[in-house]
């Protein structure tokens, strides 16, 4: 991998600096061609080939529904005399939502092993040499990420639970959420993950400089709230102790678990492409953003589940952690200009660009942006993250 | 004109419910979305026919309302005085684009003076209350 500077020369995690710098390289390129199952399954097999199994067969391949993000298929593997195990790829695009690694999403797989309910990381090409483009593979969990009579939109937006199923899945969401803020990420072999030690707002000014220079690096257009809330977010970044810094999973919502109806039990936590070493509160304000809550009685559910005053006490008493609002509140802000980010920067420039397997999911999601935008808005005219 | 390009997008809607998507692999996820994004997306066409010109004046107008405001009270050190230049120059020959990008600049400068803070405040987020109903309203058939 060639090595870039941090161009902005801003204070950003270097390996997401890295990331970013390289996402921009790819602008250049043509249209990305999106590979038939035939050439998908080619190459699956002669990288497995290289791993060790016996005499591997590929049965079953296709394609997998969703997916703003990464290409996902679905497959059987059939080793020697073993049953067969079924197994999920995702592999990146040329460009897409967001810019991630599959690096750091299979080594924060392996870390969660036994921590919380995640797919098992089988094999990664972190560089895509033998795969055609960076993939991960891991196994398959079964269940679902909404009510299966739910007719909501894409990505979770908009799932609503009855209240008992509500009941029900509240308790392992915080408990899996407190149990992956308790992973003790000092004392990992962390080589592709870089923490916020410096001073105590780095934490918060690595996610600001992260998501402006996307923003920057994406948006055809200026939109004055996101200098304004970009500003308003340099001027009131918020300290973190050192024991305040977790593993942020950043997009720990309703829509990105898998559960399983009967039990209401949650069966995979899903999408860890932008996991970081951050401010706890992160987690807890991006649960709690509207799109992928509901409002009942005036009152907002934190991903469709409870209140966010239930979210935060439940939370610290899992964790014994002291949920600070002020700090929630920033965390708030910056979740909102994130999704403005990825829907009317990222995701747009993916589509114009035709590097994405799915251009028209992007079209489509570019429009949830102003949605973002009003809440954002409000927000900062509300300037309280309880309301 | 006629056929109307509401007519042409009907006609497409119906070649591709009637013809097109029975035709497509059932149990090609990916497939299947593409075509209901692609309904979607005509859909919201048709809704949206002929309003986007109007739609993209008041933004401009809008926009550069708001842009002549700021620059009223815009003051603070080097990078909020240079980003006020800088949208003083696109005012007068720029695009929208070099505008909205101008405006967003200067507001996310942080060495801009308390009261410029405080005095863009109001207006921004008034505009911005303003912008993104119309955007939600012009998507309103995407179902955001």
């Amino acid at each position: 991998m060639t090595k870039l500077n941090n161009c902005s020369g801003l204070d950003m995690e270097p390996a997401i600096a890295q990331m970013l710098a390289e996402a921009k390289l790819l602008r250049q390129q043509p249209p990305y061609k999106i590979s038939t199952l035939a050439d998908v399954g080619e190459s699956l097999k002669r990288f497995l080939a290289g791993a060790s199994l016996d005499q591997p067969k590929i049965e079953g391949l296709k394609r997998m529904g969703g997916g703003a993000s990464k290409e996902q298929f679905v497959f059987d593997l059939v080793e020697g005399n073993k049953p067969p195990q079924r197994c999920v790829l995702r592999m990146d695009p040329l460009e897409s939502a967001v810019v991630t690694s599959r690096e750091r999403e299979a080594a924060i797989l392996d870390i969660m092993q036994g921590v919380v309910p995640v797919p098992k990381p089988l094999w990664s090409d972190n560089d895509g040499r033998q795969l055609g483009r960076p993939a991960l593979i891991t196994d398959f969990i079964g269940g679902v990420t909404k009510p299966s009579k739910s007719t909501s939109n894409i990505s979770g937006f908009g799932t609503a639970f009855d209240k008992a199923t509500r009941d029900a899945l509240g308790v392992p969401f915080i408990k899996h959420l407190a149990a992956m803020h308790s992973v003790d990420w000092r004392s990992k072999n962390l080589s592709c993950f870089q923490a916020p030690t410096a001073d105590p707002q780095q934490a918060a000014r690595w996610q600001l400089n992260w998501w402006t220079t996307a923003w920057q690096n994406d948006a055809t257009e200026g939109y004055p709230l996101m200098g304004l809330a970009e500003r308003w977010m340099r001027d009131n970044l918020p300290a973190a102790n050192s024991e305040d810094l977790v593993f942020v999973h950043s997009d720990y919502r309703t829509g990105n678990y898998l559960y399983d109806e009967a039990s209401c039990e949650i069966t995979a936590i899903l999408d860890w492409e932008l996991i970081h070493i951050g401010d706890f509160h992160e987690d807890l304000a991006w649960a709690a953003i509207k799109s992928w809550s509901t409002v009942e009685n005036n009152v907002l559910l934190a991903s469709s589940l409870m209140t966010v005053d239930e979210l935060c006490q439940r939370y610290s008493s899992a964790t014994g952690r002291t949920v600070d609002m002020k700090t929630l509140y920033f965390y708030q802000v910056l979740g909102l200009y994130k999704c403005v980010s990825i829907c009317l920067a990222t995701s747009v420039n993916a589509a114009r660009h035709a590097h994405n397997h799915q251009d028209i999911l992007l079209s489509w999601l570019a429009a949830a942006g102003y949605a973002f935008l009003a809440d954002l808005c409000a927000l900062l005219e509300n300037g309280s993250a309880a309301k | 004109m006629i056929p109307s390009t509401e007519l042409r997008l009907k006609t497409m809607m119906r070649a591709l419910t009637e013809s097109i998507i029975p035709a497509l692999d059932a149990k090609d996820s990916l497939v299947q979305e593409q075509a209901g994004l692609l309904l979607g997306h005509i859909n919201a066409l048709i809704q949206q026919n002929g309003l986007e010109r109007q739609i993209d004046h008041q933004e401009a107008t809008a926009l550069t309302d708001l842009a002549r405001e700021l620059l009223a009270s815009a003051e603070g050190g080097d990078n909020t005085v240079a980003a006020a230049q800088k949208l003083t120059a696109v005012l007068a020959e720029g695009s929208f684009e070099d505008i909205s990008k101008a405006v967003e600049r200067l507001l996310s400068m942080d060495d801009a003076s308390p009261a410029f803070k405080d005095a863009a405040w109001k207006p921004v987020l008034e505009y911005s209350r303003n912008a993104a109903a119309r955007g939600q309203q012009w998507f309103k058939p995407m179902g955001f």
